[in-house]
């Protein structure tokens, strides 16, 4: 046997262990990697064959030809490491491309001379190859394609981690064996060195370095369990050796002997698997968990760099909140700067008013007292401020300013109140802020000094009325004591002389009356005693007071009255009196002779309405808003009647008025007028 | 027997005119200028009515009318107020010290005031 028959014995075992591997990586493995891997095992053993065959078998050019097989071997290689390392998009047709390229090349070598156009023995087992014109370009792509597919291998093996981190370093450092092989033996040193064509077949055998670690990271990864298959196998092929053996043993002790040495190596045999077995699951565990602990850990980095980003989110966010908080800060910094010089006014204005300020607080506790009230009561602020109603009730006035303002919150307005020497007009107004009742404002206005005049114009006023009324009583008496005939008989000249002197006295009573009415409406002490009462019969006296005027004017008088009686109204019935008085009169006076007058009472369920309609001179529109005004007179109304005192609607109107009731006119020049009031029915 | 009235009146002129207009009704009339007078001739004269003024030169009417309402040898006496003070606080003094009514001498005739008189001592 010489170093030929070796060397093919040697390629075609290695083809043999391909084919095998391929055939378990197929029918055992499994997923995608595992599958190609048993291509790539597969075109290895067919490789192996052939450059087996090229040294053992007939018809060398076909066979050296066909080593360019390894071309579908790149390929395949280039397709597993696409596969292994997930780089899988564009999957099937990185397939068809690269398996494309290498059949190209394949079938060009076999039919065409222009990869390999001859060859020469020149040595019997040295096989020269005479290169055709495509050779270096086919050499260049499957170079490249190793290139490429080591590549791959480095790149990802750089990005991985864990268990496929040390899967990675075995496959790439058997590419990196077998690859440098390959473009060693096959690619460079031929070129240069011819007799390195010796070598051509060197892919062969450190295939079997790459697929021995290949082999390895399956293991590790999984993909079938060949060590229980080999284990078994090698049990299964020494139990079958020694068991053939027996049979062929010399003699009978022999054949014992070897038997013996059968049955403990079955039982030997089956330890060794059962401890396999063992051992894989061990390690099936230990990867379990150590795939587990890579896992959580990837998990673990994986959270915790979410938790990095969100907490760098949150920390710009916060950066920018705390920027609009700045700024923010600085407005109301401003603001309250603003507020501060807008409260120290307030409070200038506060601690200067003349008027006495009190600010108490929902709870009814005293949160304000001005230096002018301190004045009012003759306490200090700092004595009282802080206490509730209860403990000021024993302080100096305050018993008699809460009598005035009552327990309940309402709104008090203008009410005198007598504090020492002082007369104070008691305002108290709810304080309210943002829609809800803060507390309660009570304002202590000094009236002291207008009370004193107003008292000296009342006491005033009453003198006048007084002195006035005196001599007037005096003419007024004596004249009807000789008009009706007690100083004896008189002429009927004289009797109208008389009669003339009696009625301008009377004009001159009813003048002070008036003035007196007036003045007492001002001082706002014009009483009112309010009973419920039946209108019609104060509009009958009224209208029989004036029947004697109206036959000297020449009127007629109407009156229209309800048919049934009119509801009850709560009315001072002297002073509404006047007011229907002052009506009538007004338009029997400034009605010309011939004229009418009518009265009318009307109701419905909310007020009732007096009214007198004339026939008379009318108002002129220029003149119609000032006729309520006091002393007001009409320039048509002074042509006809020069005695008026321009206080009758003056007065009417604030007699309506303090009987919550309106009042209106109507009037058109030389037409007529008709005025009316109504006063609201309260049921 | 004729009524007899008190007259308590400082205008004479006024005091003339009503006392005439009284006498031609039918009354006995006496007078006094001033309100201490009025008294003693209300004690002495027991008038079956008493006419009072309320401004006068020594005690006003008011203290006239407390007195004789405060005297139990008189208070039975009805008084009228007659003045020339018309605001309602007034005539309000006068009911509640006593006074049978308040009339206003410039609003009223000797005659309506005889008519008013006439009402009361009927």
């Amino acid at each position: 046997m010489n170093l030929i028959h070796i060397r093919f014995t040697i390629l075609f075992a290695i083809a043999g262990l391909n084919a095998i591997f391929a055939l378990f990586v197929w029918f055992k493995g499994k997923g995608r990697e595992a599958y190609h891997l048993g291509w790539l095992s597969f075109f290895v053993a067919i490789f192996s064959f052939t450059w087996g065959a090229v040294y053992s078998l007939p018809n060398t050019l076909f066979w050296v030809k066909m080593t360019w097989e390894g071309a579908v071997v790149v390929a395949a290689n280039m397709i597993f490491t696409y596969a292994y390392t997930e780089k899988i998009r564009f999957f099937k047709l990185k397939i068809i491309v690269w398996y494309g390229i290498a059949a190209v090349i394949l079938a060009v070598s076999l039919t065409t001379p222009y990869i390999i156009a001859s060859i020469s023995n020149v040595y019997p087992y040295i096989i020269a190859e005479t290169i055709g014109p495509l050779n270096q370009m086919a050499r260049a792509l499957t170079i490249f394609g190793l290139i490429l597919s080591m590549y791959y291998s480095i790149n990802a093996f750089r990005h991985s981690s864990g268990l496929k981190r040390t899967q990675l370093k075995y496959l790439t450092i058997g590419f990196l064996i077998f690859i440098c092989g390959s473009v060693l033996f096959d690619g460079f040193l031929p070129l240069f060195l011819p007799r390195f064509f010796f070598f051509l077949d060197a892919p062969v055998y450190f295939s079997v370095i790459w697929l021995g670690l290949s082999t390895y990271i399956i293991i590790k990864k999984e993909i079938f369990n060949i060590k229980i298959i080999l284990t078994e196998l090698l049990v299964s092929l020494i139990g079958f050796l020694l068991f053939v053996q027996i049979f062929f043993a010399i003699d009978v002790l022999t054949q014992i002997v070897e038997s013996v040495v059968f049955i403990l190596f079955c039982l030997i045999g089956y330890l060794l698997i059962r401890a396999t077995h063992r051992n894989i699951d061990k390690e099936h565990e230990a990867e379990k968990l150590a795939a587990d602990i890579s896992y959580l850990n990837n998990t673990l980095k994986d959270k915790v760099r979410d938790k990095t980003y969100e907490l760098q989110k949150n920390v710009a966010e916060l950066k920018k909140s705390k920027v609009t908080l700045t700024k923010t800060l600085v407005k109301v910094e401003q603001a309250r700067g603003e507020m501060e010089t807008e409260r120290n006014k307030t409070m200038a204005i506060v601690t200067n008013f003349t008027d006495g300020l009190l600010v108490f607080d929902n709870e009814h506790i005293l949160t304000l007292f001005n230096p002018q009230a301190e004045i009012f009561f003759g306490v200090l602020t700092a004595k009282i401020i802080g206490k509730n109603w209860n403990e000021l009730k024993k302080v100096s006035f305050f018993a008699s300013l809460f009598n005035i303002l009552g327990n309940d919150d309402l709104t008090v307005s203008r009410k005198e109140l007598e504090i020492s020497d002082f007369t104070l007009e008691a305002s108290s107004i709810p304080l309210t802020a943002e829609g809800g009742r803060i507390g309660t404002l009570v304002i202590l206005h000094d009236v002291t000094r207008e009370k004193r005049i107003e008292n000296t114009k009342t006491e005033f006023v009453s003198i006048a009325a007084h002195q006035l009324r005196t001599p007037l009583s005096g003419v007024k008496w004596a004249l009807s004591l000789i008009l009706d005939g007690g100083l004896g008989k008189i002429t009927d000249e004289q009797k109208s002389f008389l009669k003339k002197s009696y009625d301008s006295n009377e004009r001159m009573i009813i003048l002070v009356n008036d003035l007196l009415d007036v003045a007492r409406i001002e001082e706002g002490r014009y009483s009112y005693k309010m009973v419920p009462t039946h209108l019609e019969t104060l509009v009958k006296t009224a209208v029989d007071v004036y029947k004697e005027l109206a036959i000297r004017h020449n009127i007629t008088i109407q009156q229209i009255l309800p048919t049934h009686s009119s509801p009850e109204v709560m009315v001072d019935i002297e002073k509404i009196t006047i007011a229907m008085q002052n009506f009538i009169e007004n338009a029997i006076k400034y009605t010309l002779s011939g004229g009418h007058v009518t009265i009318s009472l009307t109701y419905d369920t909310h007020s009732i309405e007096f009214s007198v309609a004339d026939t008379g001179v009318g108002i002129n529109p220029k003149q119609q808003d000032r006729l309520f005004t006091k002393f007001f007179r009409a320039d048509n109304a002074i042509l006809m009647e020069t005695d008026g005192t321009g206080l009758g609607l003056f007065i009417t109107k604030n007699i309506i008025k303090a009987h919550e009731g309106k009042i209106w006119f109507e009037s058109k020049v030389n037409k007529g007028s008709t005025f009316s009031f109504s006063l609201p029915i309260k049921q | 027997m004729k009524k007899k009235i008190l007259i308590v009146e400082d205008d004479s002129f006024l005091r003339i005119v009503i006392a005439k207009k009284l006498i031609s009704s039918g009354y006995d009339i006496t007078w006094a200028a001033n309100g201490e007078d009025g008294i003693a001739m209300a004690k002495k004269m027991k008038p079956d009515l008493i006419l009072l003024d309320l401004i006068l030169p020594d005690i006003d009417g008011f203290g006239v009318l407390s007195k004789v309402k405060e005297d139990d040898g008189i208070k039975y006496i009805p008084v009228i107020v007659l003045s020339n003070l018309s605001q309602e606080e007034y005539i309000q003094k006068a009911h509640d010290l006593g006074a049978i009514d308040y009339l206003t001498k410039a609003s009223l005739t000797p005659s309506e005031i005889i008519e008013k008189i006439k009402k009361t001592i009927s």
